[in-house]
């Protein structure tokens, strides 16, 4: 008993110091690096926010310095995820230093064609305002046109994987209308809806709807129909049978569809803003990329690329709750 | 609580594309209410489709089916069918699963304890809150059981309940559906292919031929229950009908 409890004594003994955490030391190292290069070095031309951008990075070594020196004495669930995290966290360091390097103090990549860390730094500080307002009308639009779609979307897959006669009309024509790209319809839409607002909620509408209404019905028909005959048997309606099985068995099939209509609905984003917008995300993009304001372009789409992952992740909190039910389900 | 069953000149075909393929031929049968019978035949013979007709999940192309006086239309929760697979829905609790058929009909408010009641009588009592995933084969069996039996049939109709079971969980399962048919006391018709499982349920044995089934004999099981499989006189039958499925076993004589 004695010599089995030993082994890992041997091997505590072994290490002198606390342990620190190797990876959070290296990505600490490549952020002092970044800090340094950058506040020593001249930018060939000016960016603005060069300072900030210099310690800010000072400050995230500081921060990862410490946390890799009592990492030990920290609950084990957050040490696990911090670890996890670690080689990303050096490569963010490395890529910050080459990056830094690359762009403002030698040039290779030039403006305005690329921008150093500091420049889309510089765009938040000096239009960070505007930046904002953007944000929420995106947000409305995007909101209005997804939640709608899916809705439609999900009720319009329902019946389509429920009722025979009316899958026989409306399967094709959505696959005929499935495939044609969201901007195709704008010329419509300008007619049929009373203001460009409407139209452009339409588009993010149909984008996220199609895939969502395609894959409900998909789902409703890939359940095993020995459930349906197991509810009739026991003298189940038609609205029990839907709502107790189709439903619920269609779920993971329209998980499925509104990750793809998230994605759809966010790469349409910019579209629907053509359409007379005066605030967004997407008609700052456009608006930027005709003054050739690239960092402006660049420092949107981290925002939208950042706001995009945020509905990805909420998404699958909310599919692991619902889905808790399937074996060997993987969160 | 049990009702008689009777079946009429039942036959059917179905309708597939190189033509019409039958399934039953005019097959008769009286069950007295309260009663166990197996259908014993070869597999694809069409016993599962008597056993959907008897349910009312489909209609035959002839003949009638009489259950309790009245002809059957429709799915019914008098007539319970349980199937070879447990076919839990694999998003509802063990809980939920077996008070589908009160929900189902809004008969679910103030009767909450017959769910606890059922649960326990198939010994899932601790389960109630488990999913489908989380059961063994032979406990997800026993939870389709009590989803039939909350219902309270009176005629239970179990197509290969234990067909996919090991040997001995499928022992232990006839053991406890004999006791649980005693105590409410439903009109059985089990369907299956193993013939000492039908000898050793039922009170009589129909023996059905090859695809389209007809009747070929009927077999009166007159051992007391609980029977035991070394029992003479279920050995000789079980040779006796085996003989009659035109699979006499080699080496042994029928009696």
């Amino acid at each position: 008993m004695s010599d089995v409890a030993d082994v890992p004594e041997i091997g505590r003994d072994g290490h002198r110091l606390p342990t620190l955490w190797a990876a959070g030391l290296l990505s600490s190292l490549g952020f002092a690096a970044t800090a340094a290069v950058t506040l020593i070095v001249p930018d060939v031309v000016p960016w603005g926010s060069t300072a900030l951008f210099a310690w800010i990075c000072a400050g995230s070594a500081l921060l990862l310095l410490m946390l890799s020196a009592s990492l030990v004495s920290l609950p084990e669930r957050f040490q696990n995820r911090v670890k996890a995290a670690g080689p990303w966290l050096v490569a963010i360091g490395v890529w910050l230093l080459l990056w830094e390097i690359s762009t403002a103090k030698l040039g290779w990549l030039p403006k305005p064609f690329f921008s150093p860390p500091q420049g889309l730094l510089q765009v938040y500080v000096s239009d960070g305002p505007r930046l904002l307002i953007c944000i929420l009308y995106s947000l409305r639009l995007w909101g209005l046109g997804f939640l709608s779609g899916i809705a439609v979307g999900y009720a319009l897959g329902l019946a389509l994987g429920w009722s025979p006669r009316f899958s026989y009309w409306g399967m094709p024509i959505l696959k005929l209308i499935g495939p044609v790209p969201a901007s195709a319809w704008i010329p419509v839409t300008f007619f049929f809806f009373p203001s460009t607002f409407h139209a452009s909620i339409f588009i993010v509408a149909l984008s996220s709807g199609i895939p969502v209404a395609i894959l409900t019905a998909s789902g409703v028909g890939s359940i095993n129909r020995a459930y349906y005959d197991v509810a009739r048997t026991m003298g189940a309606g038609d609205w029990y049978q839907i709502t107790h099985i189709a439903m619920p068995g269609s779920l993971p099939h329209v998980f499925v569809g509104l990750f793809m209509g998230l994605y759809y609905s966010f790469a349409v984003l910019v579209v629907a803003e053509m359409l007379g917008a005066k605030y967004g995300l997407g008609w700052y993009i456009q608006f930027q990329t005709a003054y050739s304001g690239y960092a402006n372009v660049y420092a949107t789409l981290i925002i939208m690329a950042a706001i995009c992952a945020g509905l990805v992740k909420l998404l699958f909190i909310i599919r692991g709750r619902l889905l808790g039910w399937q074996t060997g389900f993987i969160a | 609580m049990s009702m008689d069953l009777s079946i009429r000149n039942v036959s059917h075909s179905f309708a597939l594309q190189g033509g019409p393929l039958p399934v039953l031929d005019d097959i008769s049968l009286d069950i007295p209410a309260g009663s166990f019978i197996s259908l014993l035949g070869p597999s694809g013979c069409g016993k599962s489709t008597l056993l959907r007709f008897i349910a009312g999940l489909e209609l035959p192309g002839r003949g009638d089916i009489i259950a309790g006086g009245a002809p059957v239309r429709a799915p019914g929760p008098s007539r319970i069918l349980a199937f070879q697979d447990a076919t839990l829905f694999p998003w509802a609790t063990v809980w939920n699963n077996v008070a589908t058929g009160l929900a189902a009909r809004h008969e679910l408010k103030g009767r909450e304890s017959l769910i606890d009641d059922a649960l326990e009588l198939v010994r899932l009592g601790g389960f109630a809150k488990a999913y489908p995933h989380q059961l063994s084969g032979g406990m997800a069996q026993r939870a389709a059981l009590a989803r039939a039996l909350v219902n309270e049939p009176q005629i239970l109709l179990l197509d290969e309940p234990f067909g996919k079971l090991d040997a001995l969980t499928r022992m232990g399962l006839q053991e406890e559906l004999l006791a649980i048919w005693k105590r409410t006391g439903f009109t059985g018709v089990l369907v299956t292919h193993d013939v000492e499982e039908a000898l050793l349920l039922s009170g009589r044995v129909v023996v059905l031929s090859d695809r389209p089934a007809r009747v070929l004999r009927i077999f009166d099981v007159q051992r007391p229950l609980p029977r035991r499989r070394d029992d003479p006189a279920i050995v000789s039958l079980r040779i006796e009908i085996l003989t009659a499925l035109g699979h006499a076993p080699a080496g042994e004589v029928a009696a």
